[in-house]
């Protein structure tokens, strides 16, 4: 009698738990996507700018006076490092901890 | 012009400043953290990638071939922006094993290769003098170019002795690569801020002093410099993959990179700010080429368009800031690679020579860190002279410039054997050796020996001998590329396919093993080898060994802090496996990987690599599908487990039904006969006038019920005591033929009261079965009667045959009723059971069980055979007599 008991008081405070999971599990899953963007980061980066597709924007013309090739690969590097910082910023905090190196 | 003397003084100003900077930054180093650990710094110390090459290289780059030079910086932004990937294991695991150089690194990874780390050396080696000399040969021109002086071999002399003696200076006071040469970065982080401060600078005035505007300098950008449809080609990808090779594998950026590292959350602000930083510099790279192109007279060299752009506009001051910008470039390129390179001669090339030495001479503390100083220290020097003779030799000749490039693809050779061995468990010691070698002497023939001008001119274009296939830039006729693409297909081609190949083919020795486990898993794994290598050691050896490496008072050091965490007070640590490991891994930050392995080795005098513990930082992967196969197999027997309890459960439940319907009838049973023995002995009490015959017939029925209730209280008796193994049942040997035939005499009677024929197919064997004869009798009439009783068979009939297998003899019953069923089978031996067939005037259901125990009691068996139809019938099997017995007469009941 007492086991049966004890199954259901469990399972009593099972939903209870899954209530506020997305609460305490916030920043976890802010961390994996960050690790996940942080891995995505660079094949973007590959794709935009060491692919057949960056051939797609070797044209002619100017943007405001600037040639659009010029545009295109300095804009990109900018969002690219643009990027890395969001992501820095978000890892910081859970990044690997300062090791001291033994003396 | 600007005179020769003021620019003597600036520069020699410029280079006081950095020895007291270095001087400050060492005494502050010494009291630990502070700015100098900062991400800050860190990140400006990578800019040491950004030489003298970018600095005045990048602008005459893009003047000859517009974006083209936006890849060398495009190529390392992917790295650092993917540091996630590959910057953040290498950094771990150099902190992990105290890493103390490329060559380092992957002669670790291969189970601490001395082979490996001598080959990685070469190729560094050869690499990066005809780089350094490109530094030299670009401050001796930019000197040249501001001064108009003509005196350019002193120039380059003093240069490279004032870079040697501050190398030396600051970049070999302790022997440990892992501590920081706080000075040394120091002075290149100011040098970063320097170069990135003057090259903006010039920018600037290119585009608002002397264009007037953005728009305005594009404005007069020459219309074939860019040529967009054409600036995505093979050449940009080659160079943006060799330019994001060589962030890692250069000598000096892994130093800074890597084992300059202090902190990995480092890394996270330089994925962002390193990129940063190249980013700025190259924003203002090509206005400056354009503004060179359109208002320096036509022919001036492109790669000084930083100083002669402000010099053509009377702008001295920028000049100098251009020229001390250059300048700097080119010192902090020379100051990290001479130190990266002295760290892997020493290491890699004198220290195996000083560990034969130091085996044949007597010991003196610290004598094998003084020469390991000494060695780097003559390193540095000739490094430096070789590069100062190499730009004297090549004087004159255009195609230095190139150097960069060459010397990327070059270490380029080293990143399949490294990052292989990061990701690819597999990867051997003789396949990374195999790609290597391949790699490098293709990379010297198809590129650093035609640049360097060394092959005659038909070698080139008809090939060595004639042989057409053997031309260094069109190797088995592959013409129409670029000859850095070229070389860089071919080279890198050749070195990742027999790297790979080796690697499949060559198997690896347990160190491999371990250390395979150890770097590709270095998050997961754990971090030390103490677990896997049993090696035994006295202390005091250990002892002297570590002060002849690291010096007496760093020794003690050492010793010291290993006690303490052993939890030893005074005197030597214990020289446990853990002891072993940490003081060789101490050894490795000091003289590389390979080295302290051989010398602690040697003191231990051989190791012992534990492969059980091996499984254990077995593939992940492996791991988890074990894991899982295990499961499902114990998941199965579970279920199995599961299974035979249901059905044992089900037994007994019905076991437990039959006993209690036994015990009813059982009371039943016992109960018929104590009622009328009970009513005619009460009539007898009570009833004075009894005819003699009614008295007669009275008591021959109490006398009859008794015995009945007697056989049946015998029945449960004997069971009983057959149960527990007290039942006595004398053994003889008793002929066949004489049991069967009274038994079924013995059941004659009842036979033909029931109107059942019994016959005899075949006759009996003539042979002596060891048996009690009595039991025997009991279990054939138990047998024969029950068919006669439970035979619903309309024709009842009784078969009995015996025969002769595997010398036992059998003796089959059986009716025409059909049998039992399967089901009932083994239920009909329980005790207290009948069978379906049992009707109402059914025994106690305890003949079977007797007759089964007794079988068994005398060696035989009782049971149940089925025929292919479903019918069935009893056997008994015995054991045959050990000799044929007399057929003697038996009495039959």
């Amino acid at each position: 009698m007492t086991g049966t008991r004890d199954i259901t008081t469990r399972r009593a405070r099972d939903p209870d738990r899954e209530a506020n999971a997305p609460v305490a599990e916030e920043p976890g899953g802010q961390e994996r996507r960050a690790r996940d963007a942080a891995m995505a980061l660079p094949l973007l980066g590959i794709l935009l700018l060491a692919s057949p597709l960056t051939g797609a924007f070797g044209v002619e013309g100017t943007l405001i006076g600037v040639p659009v090739v010029v545009v295109y690969v300095f804009v990109t590097w900018a969002a690219l490092i643009w990027g890395a910082w969001r992501i820095g910023r978000r890892l910081r905090s859970t990044a690997p901890t300062r090791r001291r190196r033994p003396s | 012009m600007l005179s020769q003397n003021t620019l003597l003084f600036v520069s020699l100003g410029y280079v006081v400043l950095l020895f007291v900077v270095a001087f400050s930054a060492d005494r502050a180093g010494l009291r630990r953290g502070g700015w100098l650990q900062s991400p800050l710094v860190y990140t400006l110390s990578l800019s040491v990638y950004c030489t003298a090459w970018t600095f005045y290289g990048a602008v005459g780059l893009a003047a000859r071939s517009g974006l083209e030079f936006a890849t060398i910086y495009i190529g390392p932004t992917l790295v650092f922006v993917g540091w996630w990937w590959t910057l953040r294991k290498l950094v771990r695991i150099g902190r992990e094993h105290r890493i103390t150089s490329i060559a380092d690194l992957v002669s670790s990874r291969y189970g601490k290769s001395t082979a490996l780390a001598i080959v990685v050396t070469l190729i560094a080696i050869v690499a990066t003098i005809p780089y350094i000399a490109l530094q030299l040969r670009s401050i001796v021109t930019s000197f040249e170019a501001i001064s108009g002086s003509e005196h350019a071999a002193r120039t380059a002399f003093w240069v490279a002795s004032g870079l040697a003696a501050f190398t030396i200076l600051f970049g070999t006071r302790s022997i440990s690569a892992n501590e920081r040469h706080h000075g040394v970065v120091a002075a290149i982080a100011l040098e970063a801020i320097t170069k990135l401060v003057a090259l903006i600078a010039v920018g600037a005035f290119a585009i608002w002093g002397v264009a007037g505007g953005v728009g305005e300098i594009f404005a007069r950008m020459p219309d074939d410099m860019l040529a967009p449809d054409e600036t995505f080609g093979a050449r940009w990808f080659t160079m943006i993959v060799l330019a994001g090779a060589a962030i890692i594998c250069l000598p000096r950026q892994f130093h800074v990179t890597v084992v300059e590292n202090t902190d990995e959350r480092h890394l996270v602000t330089a994925s962002w700010l390193f990129p940063l930083y190249m980013f700025l510099l190259s924003l203002f790279v090509l206005p400056i080429a354009i503004a060179g192109l359109a208002w320096l007279p036509a022919g001036s060299n492109p790669d000084l368009f930083v100083i002669a752009l402000p010099l053509a506009f009377d702008q001295e001051a920028l000049a100098l800031l251009a020229f001390i910008g250059g300048f700097s470039s080119a010192t902090s390129m020379v100051i990290v690679a001479s130190i990266a390179l002295s760290i892997m001669v020493s290491n890699h090339v004198v220290a195996p020579i000083a560990l034969k030495r130091m085996m044949t001479t007597s010991a003196a503390s610290g004598d094998v860190r003084e020469v390991l100083l000494t060695s780097r220290r003559i390193t540095i020097a000739a490094l430096l002279g070789l590069g100062f003779a190499y730009l004297t030799l090549t004087e004159g000749r255009s195609n230095l410039a190139a150097m960069g490039l060459i010397a990327f693809v070059g270490v380029a050779q080293v990143l399949p054997a490294m990052a292989g061995g990061l990701l690819w468990r597999g990867a051997t010691r003789a396949g990374a050796l195999a790609g290597l070698i391949s790699g490098g002497l293709i990379w010297l023939y198809a590129l650093y020996l035609p640049a360097l001008g060394v092959f005659p001119d038909a070698w080139l274009s008809t090939g060595p001998l004639d042989i057409a296939a053997l031309r260094p830039q069109a190797l088995l006729g592959m013409t129409g590329e670029d000859p850095l693409v070229h070389a860089a297909i071919w080279s890198l081609g050749i070195n990742s396919a027999l790297f790979v190949a080796v690697s499949v083919m060559t198997e690896m020795r347990p160190i491999e093993r371990l250390q395979a486990g150890l770097f590709v898993d270095v998050f997961s794994a754990p971090g030390s080898e103490a677990r896997f290598v049993r090696r035994d050691a006295a202390s005091e050896d250990l002892f002297i060994l570590a002060q002849r490496i690291l010096g007496a008072v760093p020794a003690r050091q050492v010793f010291d802090d290993i006690a303490r965490d052993q939890g030893i007070k005074e005197g030597l640590p214990a020289p446990d496996d853990a002891m072993i490991a940490r003081l060789e891994r101490e050894l490795a930050g000091s003289v590389g990987g390979a080295s302290a392995h051989a010398m602690v080795t040697r003191v231990t005098g051989g190791e012992i690599v534990s492969l059980t513990e091996l499984m254990d930082i077995a593939d992940e992967t492996q791991r988890l599908i074990e894991t899982s196969a295990r499961l499902a197999d114990k998941t199965d027997e579970l279920e199995d487990t599961a299974d035979e309890l249901r059905r044992a459960n089900a037994r007994l439940r019905r076991l437990d039904l039959q006993k209690d319907d036994f015990l009813s009838q059982v009371s039943h049973e016992l109960r018929t006969p104590m009622t009328s023995i009970r009513s005619f002995a009460e009539i007898l009490q009570t009833t004075p006038d009894l005819s003699d015959d009614e008295y007669r017939r009275f008591t021959g029925i109490i006398h009859s019920e008794s015995l009945r209730l007697t056989r049946l209280l015998d029945e449960i008796l004997d069971i009983g005591r057959l149960e527990a193994g007290q039942l006595e049942v004398p053994l003889s040997d008793v002929s066949a033929v004489t049991a069967v035939t009274s038994a079924v005499d013995g059941v004659a009677g009842l036979a033909f009261e029931r109107g059942v024929n019994v016959r005899m197919r075949g006759g009996v064997p003539d042979v002596a079965v060891s048996a009690n004869p009595d039991r025997l009798q009991q279990i054939l009439v138990n047998l024969l009667s029950n068919g006669i009783k439970y035979n619903p068979s309309d024709v009842p009939e009784i078969t009995v045959s015996a025969s002769l297998a595997d010398d036992r003899l059998r003796i089959d019953v059986a009716d025409n009723g059909g049998g039992v069923g399967r089901e009932e089978a083994e239920d009909i031996f329980a005790k207290f059971t009948r069978g379906a067939r049992a009707g109402a005037d059914a025994g106690a259901g305890l003949g079977l069980p007797i007759s089964r125990a007794m079988a068994e009691r005398m060696g035989g068996s009782l049971g149940v055979v089925f025929r292919g139809d479903g019918t069935s019938f009893f056997r008994v099997t015995l054991a045959l007599a050990s000799q044929p017995a007399a057929t003697a007469p038996e009495p039959a009941e």
